[in-house]
C-alpha cells in the first residue's frame, strides 16, 4: 500500500488558505500538512511529497511556486478534473497569484486577518464542498 | 503600480473573460482556476479597498459562500490604521442576519460554531446534544401547484412527500420535489446544507409555507438547535422562542406529526395519530380525516417504493434501493453496515463460484488471525506509519488494560508474509498459493457508502509466491480473468481489464492490473478489483527466500489480488432502476417464485402437486425457486 505524505509550507497565509481550499475541494484536506514559515523572508511557497513504499524504498520530491503547488494538489486526485487539460487553467492560476498574492501578502490588516480566520474556519466551503459532493459520490 | 491598481487590473481581466464565449472561468466544469481566482480575489479585496464588479461577484458566489463574498465586498469596512489599533474585534456572529434579527426581537438564544455539517447525520455526529435538546432535519420542497414548503422535523423523522401531501391536505395533483439550489437561494437565501427554520427570515415574498414537526414542540424538548443561514454555526432556541420568532415575522407554521425512522432504516409504528395543526394549536380538518381514510386503502402506504429516481438523486436512490430491498441495514457505528441475508447470499454465490475456480488453479483457502501484535505491525516502519491513522486497536480485556495494544488487521501482509518466510525454504515449496476470505477494518472513511466504502468490509485476498516472474505473471492474469468473469458472468457488469499507471499501481509492486467498471448513474468509472505482480520487493522485505535446484538462494516472486463486497454495490448501481433492485439471474438468491392462481376451478389442494412438481423440476435444474 502506498503511503503518500504531503506538506505545504509558505511564508504567506493567503497562499496557504487558497491551497487549503483547493485541497479541501479535491478531498485531501486531512492528508496534507499545512505550515507557515517565517514571514520575514521573501515570499515562498513549497510543497513536499513523500511516497513511502510500505515494503520498499521511499521517494520524495518537492515543487515550489504557487501554481505548481496548486497543480500538484489537483494531480493528486486526477479524477477531480480540477486541473483540466487546458493551459489556460495554469495561466489563470499564475496570473491570479501574481496579481493578488502581493497585495494580500503585504497589506496585512485586521480585516485580512479576520477574513483569513473565517476562511480557515471553513465557512467558504459551503459551495465548493457541495460541488465536490456532486462529483464524488464514492 | 500600487496594489489597488494591480488588483483592479486583474479584476478587469476577469470581468472581460467572464463576458467571453469561450470561458475558462465558470465554464462547463469547475476547475482549479475558478477556485483559486475566487479565493484570491476575496483575499486581496479584503485587504485592498476596491469594488468587485457585479459580474465577478456572481462568479464568486458560484464558488464561495455568500458570507465570504459579502465580507470581501464590503461586509467589513476598511478602517484606518488608528482605528484598527483600537477597534474591538467584531463579534463572531454579529454579521449574521438571523442573529441580528433575534437580538432585535430580544429573543434569547445561544449561538455557537461547529464543524461544517452538510447533513443532519453529520451534525448529530459533530455536535452531540444532551437529552431535551435536538437538532433539526430540514427539507425544502416545491410543488408546481401548491407552492413551496420548508419542512423542519426531528432528526429521525421520516419525511415522505406522499404522506406529507396527505398530512397537509393538499388537493388535486401533487408532485412535491426537492427544490433546486437556485430556488433555495432565491426563496430562502441559503445554500444546500444551510436550510433551517430560521432561514424563513429571508423569504421576503412570504411564499413559503413553514411545516414544523410536532415532535419539535413536545414537552420534553427544551432547546431546538438549527442553522442561522450557515451550516458551521447553530443557534439554540426554546420552542416557545422559535414560535415567537415566527410570530414576529408574521409566519404561521403548520404543525404536522411525522413518523420516526428506526435505526435500521425502517419505519417505527405510528404511535401518534397523524394530524395537522396550526401553530396556535387549531387542528385542520383536511389533514386528519384524509390521512386516516387513505392510509388503510391507498396502495404504496407501506413505503416500500423508492422515494428517489435514479437520475434525480443517485446517492439517495442507491441508499433507498439497498435498504428497501433488505440488503443492508444501517448500524449505529458510522461506516459499519449489516449485510442482511439477501446480500450475504449474493456474497455466498460469489464465494462459491470463486472457490471452485481458484481450486482449479491449485489455490488453497486458509485463514490467518484477525489480530496483529504491535511488534509485528511495527516491524515495517513505513507500513505502520501508513496505516496508523486507520488502524483500530484493542486496548482492554474486560476492564484490564492490555500490556500491549493489539491491532485489528487493516490488511494481511504483516500477518501472512512472515509465515511465508517460515514455510518457503526450497524450490519444492513453490508455488505457494493461498487465498483468504476475511474481513478487514480500516477506520478511515469520511463519507462511507454501503458496499463501496465501509470501515469493516468483506473480501478475498489471494497471496502467492513463485519461482519466477513469468509464473507470477501467469497467476496475476489468471486472477484478473476470474475477476472479469465475476463481474461479467455473475453480475452482468461489463468491465475493462487493463494496467494501472505507474502512479496508480500498488506501491512496491512491479505491475498492477485492474478491471474497471462504469457507473452510468454517477458518470464515473470505478475500480472493480486489482491483481498485482509484486515482483521480488516483498520477498526481500519479508525475507522470503528459497534454494533453487542448483542450491542457490533465490528470492520468491509474489502476487496478490483482491475482490471485495464492492462487487455487489457496483452491480446494484449498474442494474437497479427507478422501481428498485434489478438482479441478473446468476447472482439472484431466489430466481423463480411460483405463485399458484387459486380459483373456483383450481383449489389450493389441487394446485399443490403441480406446484411441487414444478418446484422440484426447477430445483433439479439448479434454479433457486420457491412456491
Amino acid at each position: 500500500m502506498a503511503v503518500v505524505k504531503r506538506s505545504v509550507s509558505s511564508s504567506h497565509p493567503a497562499s496557504l488558505t487558497a491551497l487549503k481550499a483547493l485541497a479541501a475541494v479535491v478531498g485531501l484536506e486531512d492528508s496534507i500538512t499545512f505550515g507557515s514559515e517565517s514571514a520575514d523572508g521573501e515570499y515562498a511557497v513549497e510543497m513536499n511529497t513523500t511516497v513511502n513504499n510500505a515494503f520498499g524504498a521511499s521517494k520524495s520530491h518537492s515543487v515550489s511556486g504557487f501554481a505548481d503547488c496548486a497543480h500538484q494538489i489537483c494531480n493528486a486526485v486526477p479524477e477531480s478534473g480540477f486541473w483540466a487539460d487546458d493551459s489556460s487553467v495554469k495561466q489563470w492560476v499564475e496570473e491570479a497569484a501574481k496579481a493578488l498574492l502581493g497585495p494580500a501578502y503585504i497589506l496585512s490588516n485586521d480585516q485580512g486577518k479576520t477574513f483569513n480566520k473565517k476562511i480557515i474556519q471553513g465557512i467558504f466551503l459551503v459551495n465548493i464542498l457541495f460541488i465536490r459532493r456532486l462529483l464524488v459520490i464514492f | 503600480m500600487d496594489h489597488k491598481n494591480q488588483v483592479d487590473n486583474f479584476l478587469s481581466s476577469v470581468e472581460k473573460q467572464l463576458s467571453d464565449t469561450e470561458k475558462v472561468l465558470v465554464g462547463d466544469d469547475v476547475t482549479a482556476a475558478d477556485i483559486i481566482v475566487s479565493i484570491l480575489i476575496a483575499e486581496a479585496v479584503s485587504r485592498v479597498a476596491t469594488e468587485i464588479p457585479q459580474k465577478i461577484q456572481s462568479f464568486m458566489k458560484s464558488i464561495l459562500s455568500n458570507e465570504v463574498v459579502s465580507m470581501a465586498t464590503g461586509g467589513l469596512t476598511v478602517p484606518t490604521t488608528d482605528a484598527s489599533d483600537n477597534a474591538a474585534p467584531p463579534s463572531d456572529f454579529s454579521l449574521n442576519k438571523v442573529i441580528q434579527k433575534l437580538n432585535e426581537m430580544s429573543i434569547s438564544h445561544e449561538t455557537y460554531s461547529h464543524k461544517l455539517s452538510m447533513k443532519v447525520e453529520e451534525l448529530l455526529e459533530n455536535v452531540p446534544l444532551p437529552a431535551g435538546e435536538t437538532h433539526t432535519k430540514n427539507v425544502f420542497f416545491k410543488d408546481k401547484k401548491h407552492g413551496m414548503f420548508l419542512v423542519s422535523t426531528l432528526p429521525n423523522a421520516d419525511v415522505n412527500t406522499k404522506e406529507l401531501a396527505q398530512l397537509l391536505g393538499l388537493q388535486g395533483k401533487v408532485n412535491m420535489r426537492l427544490s433546486t439550489e437556485e430556488q433555495l437561494m432565491e426563496s430562502l437565501g441559503v445554500q444546500p446544507g444551510c436550510v433551517g427554520p430560521l432561514s424563513i427570515l429571508n423569504n421576503s415574498a412570504k411564499d413559503v409555507t413553514v411545516v414544523l414537526d410536532e415532535g419539535l414542540l413536545a414537552d420534553n424538548i427544551q432547546k431546538i438547535h438549527s442553522h442561522p443561514l450557515t451550516n458551521d454555526v447553530s443557534t439554540a432556541l426554546a420552542p416557545a422562542d422559535l414560535k415567537k420568532y415566527f410570530e414576529a415575522l408574521g409566519i404561521e407554521p403548520v404543525i404536522v406529526a411525522f413518523n420516526t425512522k428506526t435505526d435500521q432504516g425502517g419505519k417505527a409504528p405510528a404511535n401518534r395519530p397523524p394530524q395537522t395543526k396550526t401553530a396556535k394549536g387549531e387542528q385542520t380538518n383536511a389533514g386528519k380525516q384524509k390521512v386516516g381514510e387513505k392510509k388503510a386503502t391507498k396502495k404504496g402506504e407501506t413505503l416500500l417504493a423508492l422515494q428517489w429516481k435514479k437520475d434525480e438523486n443517485f446517492p439517495q436512490w442507491y441508499s433507498d434501493v439497498i435498504v428497501l430491498s433488505e440488503m443492508i441495514a444501517y448500524y449505529d457505528i458510522s461506516g459499519c453496515y449489516i449485510l442482511r441475508p439477501w446480500s450475504y447470499k449474493m456474497w455466498d454465490i460469489i464465494q462459491n463460484w470463486f472457490n471452485i475456480e481458484i481450486e482449479k488453479l491449485d489455490v488453497e483457502n486458509s485463514y490467518f488471525p484477525l489480530f496483529v501484535s504491535q511488534d509485528r505491525l511495527e516491524r515495517e516502519k513505513d507500513h505502520v506509519e501508513g496505516f496508523a491513522p486507520e488502524v483500530a486497536w484493542v486496548t482492554k480485556s474486560g476492564n484490564t488494560d492490555l500490556a500491549k495494544p493489539i491491532a485489528i488487521r487493516p490488511t494481511s501482509e504483516t500477518i501472512m508474509y512472515p509465515a511465508f518466510s517460515d514455510w518457503i525454504k526450497s524450490h519444492r515449496d513453490l508455488p505457494l498459493k493461498l487465498n483468504q476470505w476475511s474481513n478487514v477494518v480500516r477506520w478511515e472513511f469520511k463519507y462511507p457508502t454501503p458496499f463501496l466504502r465501509s470501515r469493516e468490509f468483506l473480501w478475498q485476498e489471494g497471496h502467492t509466491a513463485h519461482a519466477s516472474y513469468e509464473d507470477a505473471n501467469v497467476m496475476v492474469r489468471q486472477a484478473l480473468e476470474l475477476y472479469r468473469r465475476v463481474y461479467e458472468e455473475l453480475l452482468a457488469v461489463p468491465v475493462v481489464p487493463g494496467y494501472k499507471t505507474e502512479e496508480e499501481k500498488f506501491a512496491g509492486g512491479f505491475q498492477t492490473t485492474t478491471v474497471e467498471a462504469y457507473i452510468a448513474g454517477s458518470g464515473r468509472a470505478i475500480q472493480g478489483a486489482t491483481s498485482h505482480n509484486l515482483g521480488q520487493n516483498f520477498g526481500k522485505m519479508f525475507d522470503i527466500k528459497y534454494q533453487d535446484e542448483n542450491g542457490k538462494t533465490q528470492i520468491a516472486w509474489q502476487t496478490s489480488w483482491g475482490l471485495t463486497t464492492r462487487t455487489i454495490g457496483v452491480m446494484v448501481m449498474v442494474h437497479g432502476d427507478d422501481k428498485g433492485l434489478v438482479l441478473p439471474p446468476r447472482i439472484a438468491p431466489l430466481q423463480v417464485v411460483i405463485v399458484p392462481i387459486i380459483s373456483k376451478k383450481l383449489t389450493t389442494e389441487e394446485a399443490k402437486p403441480y406446484c411441487e412438481a414444478l418446484l422440484k423440476e426447477l430445483k433439479d435444474a439448479g434454479v433457486s425457486s420457491l412456491v
